[in-house]
């Protein structure tokens, strides 16, 4: 490896993203090498001038950009409360609500006609139950009177 | 001050868009990104604007605590001036790692470009640099 090979790796190293064992190679070069000392130096200097000239924002900044941020939620706010709701939603929402009331009205008048069914039905067989008690008792009472008598033999025994 | 005004802007964006932004950790390059691409947006817009834009670099150095010794001033005045005079897209890589700190894969990520281009325009970038101060120490 020579030395424009380790010119490279004094930029990496600056950079921090010279891998462990590279670095220790460096130094080991470093320690024998005066012009790569000089380079390492140089490029260690402008670095360093580079990163002092770096620009601060203002102190202002950071106060505008949130009063910034504050107006844009207000007119998303007032935006949001005042506009007008379009024309077209307030008729979709009105075929909506008709809607809901046909089903119900619908749902209602089947539950009536299933419960007046159930109700002839019931009152069928209650007729039912009542003529077939009425033809038992009918019956019982139009059969011939028995008469009963005594077993002889057994009673001279 | 133009600078200011574009961060203003990249930070309002990022204020309307946060929710967008899948994974924590790459706010950061999301940022630089933004702000890359308002520059761009500002500058193609006023392409005749840009050298008022430009502080005096005077104004700047005046303002700067750190440059009271002469000969960092000069310094920094060489390193400043030469960077203004190279390829925007060396420069661009070069104050992205030194100003913002990100890794050579981050750098690559927001400029579209490979791991070892982003390492050899650094390279570079510091090389004419080191090339324009040793011309000004031999007179």
């Amino acid at each position: 490896m020579n030395c424009e090979d380790i010119k490279l790796m004094i930029s990496e190293y600056l950079d921090g993203e010279l891998s462990k064992e590279k670095e220790s190679f460096l130094f080991a070069h470093l320690s024998s090498c005066g012009d790569c000392r000089e380079e390492f130096k140089m490029q260690s200097t402008i670095q360093h001038q580079t990163k002092i000239n770096q620009k601060e924002v203002s102190g202002s900044f950071e106060r505008i950009l949130f009063a910034e941020i504050e107006k844009q939620e207000k007119t998303f706010a007032h935006r949001f409360i005042t506009r007008p709701t379009p024309v077209y939603i307030n008729y979709l929402l009105g075929v909506i609500v008709i809607a809901i009331t046909l089903f119900s009205f619908m749902q209602t008048a089947s539950l009536r006609n299933e419960l007046y069914a159930f109700q002839l039905r019931y009152e069928n067989s209650l007729q039912q139950i009542n003529y077939q008690s009425m033809q038992m008792y009918n019956m019982m009472n139009s059969l011939p009177a028995v008469e009963i008598q005594p077993n002889k033999t057994s009673v001279i025994n | 001050m133009l600078a200011e005004d574009i961060m203003q802007n990249v930070f309002l964006k990022l204020y309307n868009n946060v929710a967008r932004i899948r994974h924590a950790e790459l706010v950061e390059i999301w940022i630089f990104r933004t702000a890359r691409n308002e520059a761009f947006a500002h500058f193609r817009k006023n392409k005749n604007r840009i050298e008022e834009d430009i502080e005096p670099l005077e104004h700047k150095l005046s303002s700067s605590d750190f440059a009271h010794n002469y000969e960092q001033k000069e310094l920094i005045e060489i390193i400043e001036e030469e960077l203004k005079q190279m390829d925007s897209a060396q420069s661009e890589v070069y104050y992205l790692k030194e100003y913002s700190g990100l890794s050579y894969k981050e750098i690559a990520e927001i400029m579209d470009i490979t791991e070892d281009l982003v390492r050899s325009r650094i390279f570079k970038v510091r090389q004419k640099l080191k090339a324009a101060i040793i011309k000004l120490e031999r007179g």
